[in-house]
């Protein structure tokens, strides 16, 4: 169990109950008086092709693109916006809440001075038995998920009585989907979960009411960061050594033993001290932007991030 | 060159090559006589239409997809009485992928250079209305190509550094390297054909005042450029099994002094088996079904190949 951020900000990585203190609150708040128009803001702010929130519906990881617009004109328009919910034969994914509703921005801004973490918030919205928004899948940011309404049912592969299983490199449906070994863990109302990068889960709504809870996630460093600086070096051959590589068709076990030497021969010969100042530039600049705008969405936005967050290799 | 056999194409050295591969001819014969182009055309729409999974058509100007509803695009084109009219109209050019499962006679050739080579051909269409309808800008294939131009007119440019043509490894976005100066122009008619070498960097544009068309004809051919990326997964998935990732331990050093220790178990036999028998069951699955598109069929592939 964690009670706030600066436990986890020191915790290793896992699977933990959490219990902020200003999540539950604003959680509470948006519960009680504002879900309906947080929904329909998002929602109206995508059709306004806004770049920082995202919406879809999906089920088992698969994106429902049929009739999406109508469904979402149907949802803005609608008088009884949790009853329409309760009625959809799919998830409801939504990102980027704290960019309509303004005491979640305040809330972030806060824990950004704070912390040093940027934030975003999504809210996953799951109709009532088996429909289920991603199979087992990992992320690889940081997640604090706190339900509002109804329940969900979170479960986590586990590789032996200790150990949940984690995939930091492999993700979406290239994960395995099926397991035996499984910790399972119920999220009523009110009742909030942290689930570090890598660690593979999926979330079901087993009820037979609507489920909707929200994730604030964070983006931390990451191996998978470090390990692709590696493997941008690893990759990083003159043209000329290239070239002569696609056009060569021999594969066998000399060529093979020649290539994993000069992988070593590479890998050696990085220098961590200049990667790790870069990394650590890189991230910094990750961060501000999401604290700044939110996760981009539209190619422009992403196309930006990404020129701007790319770690320069030395 | 002039390039005589697909045995010659598969061992081609760098560069831009005519290509008369003897295997080809009859194919070419039947692709240029443009009584049949419609034909292909429109059973390749009605069973992309009917749901498969292994065929597409990608609606695409200068290098960005082109937002329309496809369905009623097909629809219009299949219905079409005049064919090549209706296709005039259009705002972008449109990409039919999968031609090898559509086209009966290009579903030959396919099967004999399976057999012969166990490698899996793949057949595009291009097809670009006239105006300012270009398909891509500069950019690389991801695999070995040769082309056959059908109809209209396409004037093709080759960007050169030292003489040589430029080349990339690996694909890049349309924003990317389209700046160069010296470029290499040809104008492309009906019934020329040439090869390119995987990690040339080009682009073709519309030349002509009518609908132009060309036929594409990739190949994943493995190469030690391919051996190479397969040995990097192969250290990272045994990183990732046998080190306990925590971000809050994070180090490069670590990460430097692990990963050298992974490449150093790595069995060079092994890696090259396992490359080998990758591509065999790509080319297998690639000429059986033809490339993935619709999300199922991606999945099928995903789940088969990188589990």
């Amino acid at each position: 169990m964690l009670e706030n951020l600066s436990q986890v900000n020191h915790s290793i990585n896992g699977v933990f109950t959490f219990e902020e203190k200003r999540f539950k609150e604003i959680c509470e708040d948006i519960r009680d008086n504002h879900l309906a128009i947080i929904i329909k803001d998002l929602l109206a702010a995508y059709m306004n092709k806004n770049e920082f929130v995202d919406a879809f519906f999906v089920n088992d990881a698969i994106e429902l693109e049929e009739n999406k617009k109508q469904k979402m004109i149907k949802l803005v328009n609608s008088t009884d916006l949790i009853k329409e919910l309760s009625k959809l034969n799919s998830s409801l994914k939504l990102s980027g809440a704290q960019n309509v509703f303004s005491p979640l921005k305040d809330l972030f801004n806060d824990l950004y001075k704070e912390h040093n973490i940027a934030f975003t918030c999504n809210i996953y919205i799951t109709p009532a038995i088996k429909e289920s928004c991603f199979k087992y899948h990992a992320d690889s940011q940081d997640v604090y998920i706190m339900q509002v309404l109804g329940e969900k049912t979170w479960t986590f592969p586990k590789i032996d009585n200790q150990k949940l299983k984690q995939s930091l490199f492999e993700k979406g449906s290239t994960i395995e989907q099926n397991y035996e070994n499984l910790f399972q863990l119920q999220l009523n109302e009110l009742e909030g979960l942290k689930i570090s990068q890598g660690f593979v889960h999926k979330a079901e709504n087993l009820n037979t009411k609507l489920s909707i809870h929200l994730s604030f996630s964070t983006f931390p460093k990451s191996d998978v960061d470090l390990i692709n600086i590696f493997k941008g070096k690893l990759l990083n051959f003159e043209k000329s050594i290239l070239k002569s590589y696609m056009l060569n068709n021999t594969i066998n076990e000399k060529m093979t033993k020649e290539l994993i030497e000069m992988l070593i021969e590479r890998v050696d010969l990085i220098n961590v001290d200049q990667e790790t100042q870069n990394y650590e530039k890189q991230h910094k600049v990750k961060n501000s932007f999401i604290a700044k705008f939110g996760r981009p969405y539209s190619e422009k936005q992403i196309k930006i991030f990404e020129m701007l967050t790319k770690v320069k290799s030395s | 060159m002039i390039i005589k056999s697909i045995d010659e194409y598969l061992n081609a050295p760098f560069g831009i090559n005519e290509f008369a591969a003897k295997e080809f001819e009859k194919l070419r014969m039947f692709l240029l006589d443009h009584s049949n182009l419609e034909k292909i055309i429109k059973s390749h729409l009605k069973q992309l239409r009917s749901g498969d999974e292994h065929l597409s058509l990608q609606t695409i100007l200068n290098g960005h997809e082109y937002n329309l509803d496809k369905n009623v695009l097909m629809d219009e084109l299949i219905e079409s009485t005049d064919l090549f009219s209706t296709l005039e109209r259009q705002k972008c050019s449109l990409k039919l992928a999968g031609l090898q499962k559509t086209c009966p006679e290009i579903e030959e050739l396919s099967v004999e250079i399976y057999k012969k080579y166990q490698l899996a051909l793949f057949s595009n269409m291009y097809i670009s209305p006239p105006g300012n309808t270009n398909c891509y800008t500069y950019h690389v294939d991801p695999h070995k190509v040769f082309f056959l131009h059908i109809k209209g007119q396409k004037k093709w440019y080759f960007p050169k550094e030292k003489g040589e043509y430029v080349f990339f490894p690996e694909v890049f976005d349309v924003n990317e390297n389209q700046d160069y100066i010296d470029i290499e122009e040809k104008v492309i008619s009906p019934g020329e054909s040439f090869s390119i070498s995987k990690g040339i960097v080009h682009k073709a544009e519309i030349y002509s005042s009518d609908v132009t068309v060309h036929i594409t004809f990739p190949m994943a051919q493995p190469d030690s450029f391919l051996l190479l990326r397969s040995i990097l997964r192969s250290v990272i998935k045994k990183y990732e099994n046998e080190h306990h990732l925590n971000s809050h331990q994070l180090s490069l050093e670590g990460i430097k002094l692990n990963l050298l220790e992974t490449l150093k178990t790595l069995s060079p036999a092994k890696e090259q088996k396992k490359f080998q028998a990758d591509y065999m069951f790509r080319n297998l699955y690639n000429f059986k079904k033809g490339r993935p598109y619709g999300s199922k069929a991606k999945e099928e592939y995903e789940k088969l190949f990188f589990t």
